[in-house]
């Protein structure tokens, strides 16, 4: 932490300001009881989260986001891997990814005409691109905005001769205007680049990218911004753990071994201790294991074996404030 | 005033005494040029930025591509040697953004031999008279590899595999970059392959018009049915004919080689010799450098010349060399230099111009490195 903080200065939570990612963020905040408030109406760009004290939510382009997260001007914010891996050289020094969020799924990808039937993967590319230059003398262009980016996964590749145009827009039409031969481009479902005629090599998708909760070291973490993360990162931890187990009730006597035996088997935990005897068992177990669990228990014996999904579990160990607390 | 500071009149009354004019290049030069040449990695090196019309500029990050412009706009047909010495900025991890460096470069001269080692021998006086007498001296030799692939008519893709493994430092084990690499795709491309084993240029590329036709495939991106059909062609061709294991043997035995330049130029006409190879000629003109490094007063036997050591191909040509302060932990070199003979054409002259230089790291050499 470079600045001294000021205990008094709240923590700004920068969240994007249109689109799906929007509404995106909006709803998995609002999942775990945290609804932004526009005290001036809509096209505020500046808001607070009802009954959080301490925490302000800033609107923001996806790639100011990356910005003022890099910078600290924001505590804590929502965008996507790409752009963080793309606009900071020093990624995993100015920002900690706390979580993946489940939305704003996209890959960058490397994509080359359809027409080159003979290119397969990055490797067919390097051979391609070296023969251009030792025989045209022009590199191969590859038409990008995440020039950072494809200059790492190249390298990696052992891929040198090649430039970059930057391409702020309609990247994909780079080829067909003839501006690039290839392009590296972030896409979901890939039908742009297939109406482009443009396919994606076999190990083309560098990032795989995804909507990250995405904190700053660098912001000033005072005392009432580390308050609110603490607030704010509880209620969604609770909201992702309650998403992710079910809790299981049942009646049935069971031995400590046998006890344990469920936890190395199924991953499930005894929220509450063991049942004192005749008191109901009450288990969390993870979503995916829930009914093979049940079987077991039936198996074991067990009556009025009950599964409900919680709303939120909230637990003093915590992911997402662990990690915050080990980079602030 | 730092030491290097001071350093630079040293280096230029040194270089003005050797007949070499003071060249004084812009400090802002186009962007283009080192992109071109260094290629796209060097854009995370450099300071870059845009004038109004959004072409790129940046701060020099060396001397040698500048000064070759000057030269080329100057019109000069004559052969001319340069001095230079002066501020030049690339990003670096643990070093200043801007550092002094000096150097020489030499446009021309047909005598080749005799320009490399006077190149070679003035890096080394310079370096000795800024207070490193012992530096460790490395050799290579581009031109002498490229004979000998020449000679074991080595095909085209597999000779850019082999120079690529080499430059990246693989040594003897650059060899194995010779075998076709084993992609996945491979297989799935077997039945075309099968299908233009044999066929003569024209017919392959008809075949590959049909394949894109039938598949509704419209032609983007600057390559053409020709070029593609071409690389099909000499994949099947490779998979006939892979490079055998006596030549590889033999070229794992060349990169092998190391020692001054004398044992190692006996060594390699003992090689080559022995798979009757005619590299006389490249040979005779390493001896022959190395005859004219020893008259400058070189000492040889300090020289360790390696058939491995490579650097960027895109710009050497022939020889190359660096020198080492083996007192240094980072394995930089202090100086560096070599053979550009590509160069200047691409950069615009007329016609292909000889040239040879080499530069001194002078925050290095004077300890003021950051």
């Amino acid at each position: 932490m470079s600045q001294m903080p000021d205990n008094d200065a709240p923590l700004v939570l920068a969240v994007p300001s249109k689109g799906r990612l929007q509404e995106n963020a909006t709803a998995f905040f609002g999942r775990a009881g945290l609804k932004f408030v526009k005290s001036r109406g809509e096209r505020d760009y500046r808001g607070a989260i009802a009954g959080v004290d301490g925490a302000e939510v800033a609107f923001l382009s996806a790639s100011e986001i990356v910005a003022q997260l890099s910078s600290g001007a924001a505590h804590i914010g929502i965008t996507g891997e790409d752009l963080v891996r793309e606009q900071l050289s020093d990624a995993d020094a100015a920002v900690e990814m706390l979580t993946p969020l489940g939305f704003g799924h996209a890959n960058v990808v490397v994509a080359v005409p359809q027409a080159w039937i003979d290119v397969r993967n990055m490797a067919d590319l390097d051979d391609v691109a070296s023969v251009m230059r030792a025989r045209h003398g022009k590199k191969l262009r590859v038409a990008t905005k995440y020039v950072n980016l494809t200059r790492r996964f190249f390298a990696q590749h052992g891929l040198a001769d090649y430039r970059i145009v930057e391409s702020l827009g309609a990247t994909e039409g780079a080829p067909a205007a003839g501006t690039a031969e290839i392009v590296v481009d972030i896409t979901t479902t890939g039908a742009t680049l297939s109406a482009n005629a443009l396919k994606v090599l076999d190990d083309g998708v560098m990032l795989a990218s995804e909507a990250n909760l995405v904190a700053s070291t660098r912001a000033p973490w005072g005392e009432r911004a580390r308050a609110a993360a603490k607030t704010i990162l509880s209620r969604i931890a609770a909201e992702e753990e309650g998403r992710t187990i079910r809790e299981v009730r049942a009646r049935l006597d069971l031995t400590p071994d046998a006890l344990a035996a469920l936890e190395a088997r199924f991953g499930a935990r005894l929220p509450f201790g063991a049942p004192a005897a005749g008191t109901p068992l009450t288990l969390h177990c993870p979503d995916k294991a829930v009914f093979a669990l049940v079987e077991h228990l039936d198996g074991l014996g067990a009556d009025d074996v009950t599964v409900s999904a919680p709303a939120y579990v909230f637990r003093r160990a915590n992911r997402l404030l662990e990690r915050l607390n080990a980079r602030i | 005033m730092p030491a290097s500071r001071a350093s630079i009149e040293t280096v230029i009354a040194l270089f003005a005494g050797e007949g070499y004019e003071h060249a004084e290049p812009a400090i802002l030069q186009p962007a283009d040029v080192f992109l071109d040449l260094s290629g796209e990695d060097i854009r995370r090196r450099i300071f870059m930025t845009q004038d109004a019309d959004g072409r790129d500029w940046c701060l020099r990050p060396e001397y040698t591509i500048p000064v070759a412009l000057d030269h080329i706009a100057s019109g000069r047909t004559e052969p001319a040697a340069y001095a230079y010495a002066g501020p030049v900025f690339r990003m670096r991890a643990s070093e200043r953004g801007e550092f002094l460096q000096a150097g020489l470069e030499s446009f021309g001269r047909n005598d080749f031999a005799a320009a490399d080692a006077e190149i070679m021998a003035l890096t080394i006086e310079t370096t000795a008279l800024l207070g490193l007498a012992e530096p460790r001296i490395v050799m290579g030799d581009v031109a002498v590899l490229g004979a000998l692939l020449d000679g074991l008519s080595v095909p085209q893709g597999a000779r850019r595999r082999l120079v690529r493994a080499v430059v990246q430092g693989k040594g003897t084990e650059a060899v194995d970059a010779l075998d076709p690499p084993a992609a996945d795709g491979e297989t799935a491309h077997a039945g075309l392959l099968k299908a233009l084993e044999g066929q003569d240029p024209k017919a392959a590329r008809a075949f590959v018009e049909d394949v894109l036709s039938i598949a509704g495939i419209s032609t983007v991106g600057g390559r053409s049915a020709a070029d593609i059909a071409e690389r099909f062609l000499a994949r099947a061709a490779e998979r006939e004919n892979p490079v055998n294991d006596d030549v590889k043997a033999l070229l794992a035995q060349v990169l092998a080689i190391s020692g001054d330049p004398d044992a190692a130029s006996a060594s390699l006409r003992a090689l080559a010799d022995q798979a009757s190879l005619d590299i006389g000629r490249q040979l005779d003109a390493f001896d022959e450098r190395t005859g004219f490094l020893a008259a400058r007063g070189v000492d040889i036997g300090a020289i360790r010349f390696s058939a491995g050591f490579a650097r960027n191909l895109d710009y050497y040509t022939g020889f190359i060399f660096e020198l080492h302060d083996t007192a240094r932990g980072d394995g930089k070199p202090v100086a560096g230099g070599g053979r550009y003979d590509n160069v200047l054409a691409r950069l615009g002259a007329s016609r292909p111009l000889p040239a040879v230089g080499a530069s001194l790291w002078l925050d290095r050499l004077t300890g003021d490195a950051a």
